[in-house]
């Protein structure tokens, strides 16, 4: 923290930072129309600084408007009609002024209030109709809104026509109910929602009084929104005014900056307020704003970088060090250093393979003088069973193979085999989506139609594809218009008819049943007919087996969700982070950390024909994977622009495998031979004998999400480790390590703590650890007085170093 | 913990709760016949597992020049006659408890060896010559090493047959380099192509799929050989009595040339034309198509002959007319092949999504039956079929969901079958896809599709099965037919009715031993099944063989005799909703008697005769009950098999006396004119050997007649 201080005051001085030029912007166009009475605009007044920075002056600068009486300016730059006419704003900030030109037109004229377009955001902008409040889908209290205002006819409805129409009273509209809970005279569970004199309140006045119109068919619907500006550099601490603008089908816009909802995807970035004020914290790094309007979003990136001198750059090894580096350069983030050969070997060992390296390999390892040998590494553990073992545990579990009940184990092994052998023989990942999504026959010839077996309903079936291989999460859809999303009920329903026609015969055998496929669209209850997300609707014969028109769309090199959606969830996998996080939620309001570098990922990735081993080996070719996972001076904070590796705990499969080892104990899961590893156990079934696996996270296999593994810090694992009986049987067993090399007479402490490190660490212990573990031994064995004790007090010794090895950070950490 | 106990439990029920709790009569029974194979021309030792093996010291082989002799406990010296052919046969064990079920005995050309230590650790695999049969089995939670030597780029097939030869095995076989590296895997049809990278020792992991085991009930054969691999025959069936032309495809075939085509394991196929003799009529006769629905489907085994020995068995079924090959491009309705039918297609699922198209001219008044026949023949597949006019509106034939066999013997098929009336003259087009083949390249999966007048005919499966004793009793047993002196038991025979015959079928049995009966029954018009009963008189003498079940209708004027194919279930299943059933067809029907041990109950009619009544008339039929010894309950009758019988009460008779009357009223119980075979049953326990046991009485066939 005293770093940062000295940092940023070193950073305030070492550039004058005067403002230069001055803009004023707010519809990205040279002058501004105001149309009615109840029309606004936000301002948006940049500065441009001599260090060429841009910085937002919507709240620095003072306005004056002239001539007197056309339009009102208030201090954040909120512009009203007063008179039609024509006026000039002059903003002026540090002595620099800019100006625009607004004209008013119709200023006097009440034009009849459009429910759907005006009303229903004020709603939404309450949260009145919130999930948690009349939005949901019993209502709140008797009264009940469409949820976040998706179904304005449903609400106007319940306001105009329900309770016998005394929600609002035309004849006197401030003794409305709708009013008077809104601003808290009459009691109200939610509390007061709107303010007397504001804005929002008079024009629900307004159209109380003019009698409650709907609005014509004919008038404009809301089209678009947009954000102004999409993207801004911005300074540590810094803020920005948004001015949002919905645009609607006749082409007219209008300022809704006030109306529109915000919402940051990090919130340990920066806050937005009401208004649309964009306040970053004192943090280096990206924040996506999300801003939402009546269904419709937008995304705001802000970006601040720390601006410390990027020197020393690795020599980028591929494209993803370019991108990064380009990134950390752009952030004026320095990377932390490379990491050392043993740090490297353990930690692409269990990235890779789900294991630690053996006491040989590490020691080879280390002792190999070729320069090439990280990539040799590589590829041997690219080919090795091991490999398919750990990314076959993934993907079972997201693939849900569970068993339920013991009958199942016929399929659970048969998938998990499939997965296996798909993983082993690398099987191009397109193919390999298309096997499940479009599988058909019996578990026990076509071991995919497993997911159908345990993924049983359509819906279920469109949304773990979705969030599976799109990384799009349209389980809301089903109901109603995701919020934060552009996704529809239409879109929903399109893409469950996709699955429509799956047949089956029993539980483990499946058929596309002919006929021409498509879902009943809830809302509309109309049959809609099968379209990917965003693409053209498919006209599919009844021979046609839609799943397999969904696997061509999805598979095809220009779909812009497929391939992103498995890079993301790899880099995830190796770096801890996605570029989008989390990782199965890509919706657009959610931005990449490093966009470029999730394109160019995705796009190599579709190029290699889905080469899943070629992906594996970019990333943890690069430098950036490469990197210490100990910050330097400056980027201990950050979290996502992979200046440096991120540790992580071992999954605990991994940490289950890496005791076995260091300890020398062999597993005994019931049904499987003895030793078999954790992470190669075929299903979920052996959780509930093993409360290691459950309490550090191991999946039950349930969902498509890899949320469902807890990788969570808990007082249980502590005191697993600590001091179960589990951990102590495995220390304390008469063939495990400890007590194997407690007997060997052959050897010195030395070498045998050599071992041990390099075991648990994949290194050499400094000397002043091997100092202080040969003090323990020596203490533990001079307390035993009887000679005959002395080798049982020894071998306590060693279990007691085995153990603080087995709890440290260094072993349970991948780093 | 739990869990662990919970799976041991099911596995002990499955051997060993079931028979005690369950079965009748003690029966004899056959778990295992290690090795369940030899060479032709040698003499083998072998040992056998199973239960109720008093005096067990005979065994019955399903080919005259199979013979056994005993040479101790459980222990045989198995004698193969030089002129026995390569193939699978049914062999049953005898003893004092009657005869066994089967148990598959491969009659092979390699030598053969035996699992004779553990080998559970790749340390200790056992070597294992190239052309050779190792025969083992699988631990529960363990895999098997074994080991062989190769040279560079020498490429050998490894056979691996569980399911095949009874075994309850899931074979997964991987063969490893000297690091544990898998270089070739096969987790489905045991069968691995394995070319060596470089010279050296390779290892062979053998597990069960899900790591059960056990010696009495997970065994498996694998040869290791450079022996031809037959993937497939194509056409798949043949006009019987015919000389015909069939092309194999397969691997390492001798004179063979590429195929240019992919096996589903990525391995390059090759082909040989070869002329093989097809028999003039068989029905199935073959062990290596034997799944229920398969009874329906007539059938001979090939194997290709080669110095390095025969390949495996390759089935090829009978032809109901002239075979026409299909002709690609044929996906699309426009591309669509003309035949003229009749005609049988031979056709192939191939590649992924495959669509077939053909069409034809039919006049008004035709009417045709069209068959498909794929997944019988024991592929994959689920075909499915449109037909219809040129013009008119697409038929939609999946198959039936109908098993007329039930869940202890199940008979679903994916087969389609669908009768097409003609109703106007014009091009009938018949479109042909498989439902299973969407995202699958397996040349293997071929089809015929037999578009034939309609000729109505049947198949029949008879199955030793016991009716179930309570509504929900879910158990499955597997047993052979066996009588006591004085004893009665019944035959499950089941019809596969084809094109549409709903007629009469008569049941009889023959080439019965001497002091058996059975009672002529028959399954009624419409019906699927019904039971056959088998009667020893009390001093029938000792006896095990195979009899007929046979099958007589009328079908206009014509007679159609057919032979029942025999079935049996291979296991016990505790219940049949937890764990698939393994039933499969036999070579031969086998019945036992006893000869030293009478039925502690008999019930019969007073008089051998046809009891004549009229409808809602009144028939009473006296009935003699014999006791001998152990079984002093009172009895519960209840009667069976005629139509509306099920209504009448049940006849009660005390632990005592000799006699009873079945009184039936035919104004309250409404039975139907005709001519009827009942039975009465009845449940009791008592002491048999000294031991409590519950069984399930049959009355002897009782024959009456309503006017």
């Amino acid at each position: 923290m005293k770093h940062w201080l000295v940092l940023l005051a070193l950073l305030a001085t070492a550039h004058g930072e005067k403002l230069a030029i001055l803009q004023i912007e707010a519809t990205g166009t040279p002058a501004i129309t105001l149309r009615g009475k109840d029309a606004r605009q936000q301002l948006l007044v940049t500065g441009k600084l001599d260090t060429n920075a841009e910085r937002d002056f919507t709240h620095k600068s003072s306005y004056q408007a002239a001539p007197a009486g056309i339009v009102s300016v208030d201090a954040n730059g909120l512009i009203a009609p007063v008179a039609d006419g024509m006026a000039t704003i002059t903003a002026t900030a540090d002595g620099v002024t800019a100006t625009i030109e607004v004209k008013v037109e119709n200023a006097a004229s009440n034009p009849p209030v459009n429910f759907a377009n005006q009303i229903v955001p004020i709603f939404t902008k309450a949260t009145c109709n919130s999930g948690g409040c009349h939005g949901k889908s019993s209502g709140q209290n008797g009264f009940r809104l469409s949820l976040l205002g998706f179904e304005p006819t449903e609400d106007y409805e319940h306001i105009v026509k329900e309770a016998r129409g005394r929600r609002v009273f035309p004849a006197a509209p401030d003794n409305s109910l709708l009013l008077l809970k809104a601003i808290g005279v009459v009691p109200h569970g939610g509390g007061k929602r709107l303010e007397a004199d504001s804005d929002d309140y008079r024009l629900i006045k307004r159209w109380i009084s003019q009698g409650m119109p709907y609005g014509a068919e004919s008038d404009p619907k809301l089209a678009s929104v947009e954000v102004l500006p999409k993207q801004r550099t911005m300074a540590l601490g810094g803020e920005q005014q948004l001015v949002v603008l919905a645009r609607f089908t006749d082409g007219s816009v209008q300022d809704v900056t006030r109306s529109a909802l915000y919402e940051p995807n990090d919130k340990s970035m920066g806050k937005v307020e009401e208004d649309g004020r964009v306040t970053l914290f004192d943090q280096p790094g990206d924040v996506g704003v999300m801003v939402r309007y009546q269904g419709k979003v937008a995304v705001f990136r802000g970006t601040a970088p720390l601006g410390a001198p990027v020197e020393n750059l690795p020599a980028p090894r591929n494209f993803i060090d370019e991108l990064v580096f380009t990134k950390l350069q752009a952030m004026g983030l320095p990377p932390s250093a490379p990491c050392d050969d043993a740090i490297f070997l353990r930690r692409v060992n269990i990235d890779i393979a789900g294991r630690l390296p053996s006491l040989e390999e590490t020691r080879r390892f280390l002792a190999d003088p070729d320069p090439a040998k990280r990539d040799r590494l590589i590829d041997t553990l690219l080919a090795s069973p091991e490999y398919a073992d750990y990314f076959a545990n993934k993907w079972s579990a997201l693939l849900r193979n569970k068993r339920n009940e013991p009958k199942d184990a016929r399929g659970t092994f048969a998938f998990h085999a499939w997965i296996r052998d798909s993983l082993l023989t690398n099987k191009p990942y397109d193919q390999f989506a298309r096997e499940i999504v479009a599988a058909s026959g019996d578990v026990a010839d076509n071991p995919p139609v497993a997911w159908y077996k345990q993924v049983k309903e359509p819906q279920q079936q469109l949304e773990d594809t979705a969030q599976l291989f799109l990384g799009m999460r349209l389980q809301c859809a089903q109901c109603h218009h995701h919020p934060f999303e552009k996704w529809s009920q239409h879109d929903y329903y399109s893409f469950a008819a996709f699955f429509s026609q799956v047949g089956r015969k029993g539980t483990e055998t499946l058929f596309p049943r002919r006929g021409v496929a498509t879902a009943v669209d809830k809302k509309t209850k109309q049959p809609v007919k099968p379209a990917g997300l965003g693409a053209a609707v498919l006209d599919l014969a009844p021979d046609d087996d839609p799943r397999l028109a969904l696997a061509d769309w999805m598979t095809r090199t220009d779909n812009a969700f497929f391939a992103r959606a498995l890079v993301n969830r790899y880099w995830k996998h190796f770096f801890n982070r996605g570029l989008v996080e989390p990782e199965d939620d890509m919706r657009e309001t959610n931005p990449a950390a490093n966009p470029d570098l999730l394109d160019a990922l995705a796009r190599r990735f579709a190029e290699n024909r889905y080469d899943m081993k070629a992906l594996i080996r970019d990333i943890v070719q690069s430098r950036t994977y490469q990197l210490s996972a100990l910050p330097n001076d400056f980027n201990k904070s950050d979290r996502q622009n992979f200046s440096r590796y991120y540790p992580k705990r071992l999954t605990a499969e991994v940490l289950f495998d890496s005791v076995n080892q260091l300890t020398g104990s062999q597993s005994a899961f019931p049904g499987m031979p003895a030793g078999t590893r954790a992470v190669a156990l075929p299903d979920n079934s052996f959780n509930a004998g093993s409360y290691f696996l459950t309490v550090f996270g191991r999946p039950e296999s349930s969902s498509a999400c890899e949320c469902e593994r807890t990788q969570e810090a808990s007082l249980a694992q502590s005191l697993h480790l600590l001091n179960s009986k589990d951990i102590q049987d495995k220390l304390a067993a008469p063939t495990g390590r400890p007590a194997l090399i407690a007997a060997d007479d052959k050897r010195s402490d030395d070498d045998k703590l050599r071992d041990l490190y390099a075991i648990a660490y994949a290194r050499d212990p400094a000397p002043d650890e091997i100092e202080f573990c040969k003090q323990h031994i020596a203490k533990k064995t001079a307390q035993e007085p009887d000679a005959a004790k002395k080798p049982a007090a020894l071998r306590q010794a060693y279990e007691d170093l085995v153990w603080a090895l087995v709890s440290s950070k260094e072993f349970l950490f991948n780093h | 913990m739990f869990a662990r106990l919970r799976f041991q439990f099911s596995k002990w029920a499955a051997l060993l709760v079931a028979p005690s709790a369950l079965a009748d009569l003690p029966t004899i029974s056959l778990s295992s016949v290690m090795p369940p194979g030899g060479k032709i021309g040698t003499e083998v030792a072998i040992t056998i597992t199973g239960g109720d093996l008093e005096e067990a010291n005979a065994l019955l082989f399903s080919h005259p020049g199979i013979t056994a002799k005993p040479t101790a406990e459980k222990k045989f010296a198995v004698t193969i006659a030089p002129e026995v052919p390569v193939g699978r046969y049914d062999v049953r064990l005898v003893g004092k408890s009657g005869v066994s079920n089967p148990r598959t005995f491969v009659v092979g050309d390699l030598p053969e060896a035996v699992d004779s230590a553990p080998n559970d650790k790749p340390e200790a695999a056992i070597e294992v010559a190239v052309g050779s049969v190792f025969n083992g089995f699988v631990n529960p939670a363990a895999s098997e090493y074994l080991k062989f030597t190769a040279k560079q780029g020498q490429r050998l097939f490894l056979e691996c047959a569980a399911r095949e030869i009874d075994s309850k095995m899931s074979p997964v076989l991987a063969v490893l380099d000297s690091q544990g590296r898998e270089l070739a895997a096969s987790r489905r049809d045991g069968f691995v192509d394995f070319t060596a990278p470089a010279a050296g020792t390779f290892l062979v992991r053998v597990n069960d799929l899900t790591y059960a085991g056990g010696a009495e009930s997970y065994f498996y054969r694998i040869a290791l050989t450079s022996a031809p691999h037959v993937d497939f025959v194509f056409p798949p069936s043949a006009q019987p009595g015919a000389k015909v032309k069939v092309t194999i495809y397969g691997r390492a075939l001798p004179g063979g040339t590429a195929a240019n085509l992919t096996a589903a394991d990525g391995k390059p196929l090759e082909k040989l034309d070869v002329e093989i003799d097809v028999p003039a009529a068989a029905q199935s006769q073959t062990a290596d198509v034997s799944a229920p629905a398969s009874a329906s489907v007539d059938g001979f085994s090939y194997h290709l002959p080669s110095p390095q020995g025969a390949s495996n068995p390759v089935f090829i079924s009978l032809a109901s007319a002239p075979v026409i090959a299909e002709v690609e491009p044929n996906n699309k309705a426009a591309e669509a092949q003309k035949i003229a039918v009749p005609c049988e297609i031979a056709g192939q699922f191939f590649p992924a999504g495959d669509v077939d198209a053909f069409t034809f001219d039919a006049k008004k008044g035709d009417v045709f039956w069209i068959e498909v026949f794929s997944q019988r023949l024991g592929l994959p597949t689920n075909p499915f079929l449109l037909v219809q006019r040129e013009g008119g509106d697409p038929q939609e034939v999946y198959a039936s969901d109908a098993n007329i066999g039930g869940p202890r013997f199940n008979t679903t098929t994916n087969d389609p079958a669908t009768r097409l009336e003609v109703k106007e003259d014009g091009v009938y087009r018949v479109q042909i896809r498989d439902l299973f083949g969407n995202t699958r390249r397996n040349p293997r999966c071929v089809y015929r599709l037999s578009i034939h007048r309609e000729a109505p005919d049947f198949r029949l499966a008879a199955i030793i099965e016991l009716p179930p004793k309570k509504d929900d009793d879910r158990a499955v047993i597997a047993r052979a037919a066996f009588l006591h002196g004085g004893e009665t038991t019944p035959v499950r025979v089941i019809a596969f009715r084809r094109d549409g015959f709903a007629g009469e079928i008569e049941l009889s049995g023959d080439a019965l031993p001497a002091g058996v009966t059975c009672a002529a029954s028959k399954i009624a018009a419409g019906k699927n099944d019904t039971l056959l009963l088998f009667t020893a008189t009390e001093v029938a003498a000792r006896w095990a063989g195979p009899i007929r079940v046979i099958g007589k209708a009328k079908v206009g004027e014509a007679e159609i005799v057919r032979d029942a194919r025999p079935a049996v279930v291979s296991w016990n299943v505790p219940n049949y909703d937890n764990e698939p059933v393994s039933a499969r067809l036999t070579q031969e029907f086998v019945l036992a008697v006893s000869g030293v041990e009478v039925a502690p109950i008999s019930i019969e009619a007073a008089e051998d005769k046809v009891w004549e009544t009229a409808v809602g008339a009144k028939l009473e039929i006296p009935l003699k009950i014999t006791r001998r010894g152990g079984f002093e309950e009172a009895l519960k009758l209840k009667a069976f098999d005629a139509p509306g019988i099920e209504g009448l009460k049940e006849i009660e008779v005390d632990g005592k006396t000799p006699t009873a009357t079945a009184s039936i009223d035919l104004a309250v119980v409404k039975i139907p004119a005709g001519n009827y075979t009942i039975h009465f049953r009845a449940q009791t326990k008592g002491k048999f050997r000294d031991k409590e046991t519950p069984i399930t009485v049959f009355s002897a066939p009782i024959r009456i007649s309503v006017k």
